[in-house]
């Protein structure tokens, strides 16, 4: 697996884009200004809430938005203007998967008329309490962090 | 008076919902396009806005769309697209389709009330 310093230029370009719809997603839906992390906390993604969506282009990329409950329960509360308490396990689910589409459509949006268009596919939600998300070898990864209140939410894209 | 909200997101018809009893409206949900014409079918006199997603299982957003703006029941009730879609290509074909507004998700509930607003001609 290959980090940041080993990407092409084109990924770096891509990723800004879409650290920038994460942000922008964010403060949209929830009005809470999410603070990029300089250091992604890599463990953050292990466990909890994952919502994931496949980017079909001619290299297809996996993007994934990870938290643990408390944070989703955080966020979704802030997007729909229910309680915490009201929100049910589904409506966690929804709402992390939906701000997953969200992001990769507004990202799709910023790079619109570029050679980096994509088709969005139907995101999916991975739960459980030690779950870890693992690509083959050779996969380009990019992890970013971000503080959101007093929760960590973790992005994250797979190129093969 | 009622608006119709057509969307496979549970969440998203959660948000919208906020946004309508801000104006007074009720809220009717469909998960998907097949369910938007059950209701249609049933509530069609007293609905007076669709919002409508476009990537929904099985009848898609679209689709719906063509499907309504061809029955003379239908047809009259304005549509304003709520969609992640943002190719112009899309936009195009969904206001040729007959839709008024095109929202990009995401919004403010502040848009979505404006946008709403704007679909029931009470913006002025």
């Amino acid at each position: 697996m290959e980090d940041e310093k080993n990407m092409t230029s084109e990924f770096q370009a891509l990723n800004k884009n879409f650290t920038n719809a994460v942000l922008d997603v964010i403060v949209t839906m929830t009005g809470m200004e999410p603070d990029l992390l300089a250091e992604a906390i890599k463990d953050e993604n292990t466990g909890g809430i994952s919502a994931s969506m496949t980017l079909v282009s001619s290299r297809n990329i996996l993007a994934t938005l990870g938290m643990q409950e408390e944070a989703a329960r955080f966020l979704v509360s802030y997007m729909t203007g229910l309680s915490e308490a009201e929100l049910t396990g589904e409506d966690l689910c929804d709402g992390i998967a939906e701000l997953v589409n969200m992001i990769c459509g507004r990202a799709k949006t910023f790079l619109a008329d570029t050679e980096f268009g994509f088709k969005l596919t139907s995101p999916f939600v991975i739960i459980g309490d030690s779950y870890r998300i693992v690509q083959k070898k050779n996969v380009v990864k990019q992890i970013k962090s971000f503080h959101v209140g007093e929760h960590v939410i973790t992005w994250e894209l797979a190129f093969p | 008076m009622k608006i119709l909200s057509v969307d496979d997101s549970a969440i998203i018809r959660k948000i919208i919902r906020g946004a309508v009893e801000v104006l007074h409206y009720e809220l009717l949900e469909a998960a998907d396009g097949q369910e938007g014409l059950e209701i249609l079918q049933k509530e069609y006199g007293d609905v007076e806005l669709i919002l409508l997603d476009w990537n929904m299982p099985g009848m898609n957003g679209l689709e719906f769309l063509q499907r309504i703006k061809a029955d003379a029941k239908f047809g009259r009730i304005p549509v304003m697209m709520v969609t992640t879609e943002s190719e112009k290509e899309n936009i195009i074909k969904a206001i040729q389709a007959g839709a008024v507004h095109y929202m990009t998700k995401p919004f403010t509930i502040e848009e979505m009330t404006k946008k709403i607003l704007q679909c029931l001609g009470r913006d002025g």
